[in-house]
């Protein structure tokens, strides 16, 4: 019996250091895993931006005519704007044609961040306009008319900044 | 047989005693380095999330800085004496950056600001288990230290 009881107060003074210890990491593990699904999804939010912009030079320097659509599994807004499982990022994405950028913003709340960050793409023409899907042109159609470069897409999920 | 167990108990006690003892001796700077180890995990944390985020291109505000591969070169602790109570420690974070940054020295700004920031942000976390309530941070109180941060950077 008096064996037993030493080994209780062993196990008592281990487990107790080991506790202290694992709780002071506890804070720094959870930081780490904010951190990385925080640039993981930054990443994504990135590649979004690169494939619109992608898909609009190449509309644009395949002349009039020329259409391409970014599917609903190329382009899930739904996906997308979810904190939690998605990508976080924030509609709409702005086409800026001024300085020729599509711009896409995240929500950083992971990470305590209140407002967006932003991230932008270079894109080769400055005359990109939006139009609201139709039975033709499903969202996102991306269309060149020998003009312009037409957005097809609702005003909520892309806007076109003159 | 009862004889032979009753010594090995003895023995224990004494063991078990002076673990005890030094265990409970050196516990207050057990908890003191700790506390400094953990601070300077953070950071390397926060500086390494900065400087990866501005070098994929995003902006944490109106300066919009290109994209490049911004690398934590090192970060190292300074002791700066006493703040009131508690100790003063400061980051020292060297930045590794393009040398295309330092023609604008607002991307040079921003950045080291962002880094630092993110480092003290990510050292507030680690003790508070919440982000500050602040979007700037500047300084973060430990129980027994005081943290801020300074950058220095390197151009390749």
């Amino acid at each position: 019996m008096d064996s037993r009881a030493q080994v209780s107060i062993e196990v008592a003074l281990v487990a107790g250091i080991a506790i202290l210890v694992a709780v002071s990491l506890v804070n720094l593990n959870f930081e780490r895993l904010n951190l990385a699904r925080e640039l993981g999804e930054g990443g994504e939010a990135k590649m979004v931006a690169t494939l619109i912009a992608t898909s609009i030079n190449t509309v644009h320097a395949n002349g009039a005519g020329f259409e391409l659509t970014l599917s609903e599994s190329k382009l899930n807004f739904t996906e997308l704007t979810d904190v939690d499982q998605g990508t976080g990022i924030i509609l709409p994405i702005i086409i800026d044609n001024t300085r020729r950028k599509v711009i896409v913003g995240r929500n950083m709340s992971r990470t305590g961040h209140r407002g967006q960050w932003n991230v932008s793409v270079s894109m080769v023409p400055n005359n990109v306009v939006r139009q609201d899907p139709t039975a033709r042109y499903p969202e996102v159609t991306i269309r060149n008319n020998g003009t312009n470069v037409i957005v097809y897409a609702d005003s909520s999920k892309v806007r076109v900044i003159p | 047989m009862s004889s032979n167990r009753a010594q090995v108990s003895i023995e224990f006690i004494i063991l078990v005693g002076a673990l005890l003892v030094m265990v409970i001796a050196v516990f207050p700077y057990i908890l003191k380095t700790n506390e400094l180890n953990k601070a300077l995990s953070a950071a390397r944390d926060g500086a390494t999330f900065g400087a990866a985020m501005r070098g994929v291109g995003y902006q944490s505000g109106s300066v919009e800085a290109p994209p490049g591969r911004i690398k934590i070169k090192s970060v190292t602790l300074e002791r700066q004496g006493r703040c009131g109570s508690l100790e003063c420690y400061r980051f020292r974070i060297v930045v590794m950056m393009p040398s295309y940054y330092s023609s604008n020295s607002s991307y040079f700004y921003s950045i080291t600001g962002t880094i630092r920031n993110q480092a003290l942000r990510f050292v507030y976390y680690a003790f508070n288990g919440d982000y500050p309530p602040s979007p700037i941070i500047n300084r973060v109180n430990t129980t027994y230290y005081s943290f801020t941060a300074t950058t220095d950077v390197e151009y390749y």
